[in-house]
């Protein structure tokens, strides 16, 4: 039996993945390659940059105080993203925006959900 | 197809007869059923601990932590600061009047009716609120209300209801009811980034270990305040210990004297009814 037909019979039988086929392969790739240009852009660093995300950042991070649900790490990460961005490292202050922001989206979406959730931990 | 028949049947009672289950939210706010309940929890997680021992906190629910606790307390490490809070209760304002005056039965005995609800101004009252208000009336400034001179004043009032029975009330009134509310709603949401609730440890995990420490059950859990506690070298408020259990969760804790905090007080001292002021306390 041929390399392959083992290959085809395995495959059928679920013992191995399907081998990706090259388009999808390509795809695969081309969209890896993007996102590695796009890390190193971001990695690169602008003012403008760092300012459209400490922007999201800060509305974010506003908005879950309004649902009374702040956590310490966003305010860690806004702190170090303003001192990075102070000593003029966009990549890094961006960085620590974009988590920030990441943060503050989960604080909210914690606070949103809690708001019903609570209710079933109550002892009854 | 018998099942069939059986299940549309179900459902054609339950829209003729309106007997949907009731959402969880649903009803009236019930304290005295949530006291019940809350109770009735621990007295059956810990059939072997006597009600009145869940003051206690985690003492009550580990020995090796109890005989270690009846050891520091041959000399309470509050005492020193007990005694400056007698002093400075005694001591009179600068305009004559005294603490005593602003309470009744002179401020002596009253601690285990606190927190209660103002209706005058709509607000739950917490003892380190009223020593305040006691200043202010009397023309002197308002006092940390985490820990030093307030937590010594506070402590030296709490233990002269030592051994009275915390006696809380919640008048049929929509702005108590709401504060208490409130206070439950807090005690049971989670928050922080380690998404824990002050239930997911004094309630779900109570009596468990967290790395060295025992956590306290939720019963009792506010008898022995003001506390010594070890990790602060000194005594320290409720509102203190609140900030302290935020910040450990990762939430930005709110201030110590905060509506919030007074609620979630409001709920969890309501939740002790019963049991035996013991404070001031020690803890680890």
């Amino acid at each position: 039996m041929k390399g392959s037909e083992i290959m085809r019979r395995r495959v059928a039988s679920g013992a191995v993945a399907a081998p990706l086929p090259s388009a999808l392969l390509c795809l695969v790739l081309g969209l890896g390659l993007a996102c590695g240009f796009a890390g190193a852009a971001r990695a690169a660093g602008t003012q403008a940059g760092y300012d459209a995300a400490i922007k999201a950042a800060e509305a974010a991070e506003h908005q879950a105080g309004l649902t009374h649900d702040q956590w310490t790490p966003t305010v860690e990460a806004l702190k170090a993203a303003h001192a990075a961005a102070a000593a003029k490292d966009f990549a890094k202050a961006t960085e620590l925006a974009q988590h920030a922001e990441a943060l503050a989206q989960l604080s909210i979406a914690q606070a949103q959900s809690e708001q019903t959730a609570w209710h079933s931990a109550v002892l009854r | 197809m018998r099942r069939v028949i059986a299940a549309v049947a179900a459902l054609a009672m339950l829209a003729l007869t309106g007997a949907a289950p009731a959402p969880a939210t649903a009803g009236k706010s019930n304290p005295a059923a949530d006291l019940k309940a809350f109770q009735d929890y621990f007295k059956t997680s810990f059939p072997k601990v006597p009600f009145d021992d869940f003051v206690n906190g985690p003492y009550a629910v580990n020995k090796g932590m109890r005989a270690q606790w009846e050891q520091i307390m041959q000399f309470p490490p509050y005492d020193f600061e007990l005694a400056d809070g007698k002093k400075l209760f005694e001591t009179k304002f600068a305009n004559g009047k005294s603490y005593g005056d602003c309470f009744p039965d002179k401020g002596i005995g009253i601690a285990q009716t606190y927190p209660h609800f103002d209706a005058k101004t709509g607000q739950v009252v917490t003892l380190v609120d009223a020593i305040n208000a006691c200043r202010v009336t009397n023309g002197e400034a308002k006092l940390d209300v985490s820990k030093g001179p307030m937590a010594e004043i506070a402590a030296y009032m709490v233990s002269t209801s030592h051994g009275k029975r915390f006696d809380v009330t919640i008048p049929d009134d929509p702005r108590a009811l709401a504060a208490y509310e409130a206070g439950k709603q807090f005690f049971y949401s989670r928050r922080g980034q380690l998404n824990f609730s002050c239930a997911s440890c004094h309630v779900q995990s109570a009596g468990k270990r967290l790395r060295g420490d025992i956590i306290a059950p939720a019963l009792g859990l506010v008898a022995a305040f003001p506390i010594y506690r070890d990790a602060w070298g000194n005594i320290g408020t409720l509102g203190r210990r609140f900030v302290e259990c935020n910040a450990q969760v990762r939430a930005v804790a709110f201030k110590p004297d905060s509506t919030i905090y007074h609620d979630l007080e409001y709920f969890l001292t309501y939740m002790d009814n019963g049991l035996p002021v013991t404070g001031p306390g020690t803890r680890p």
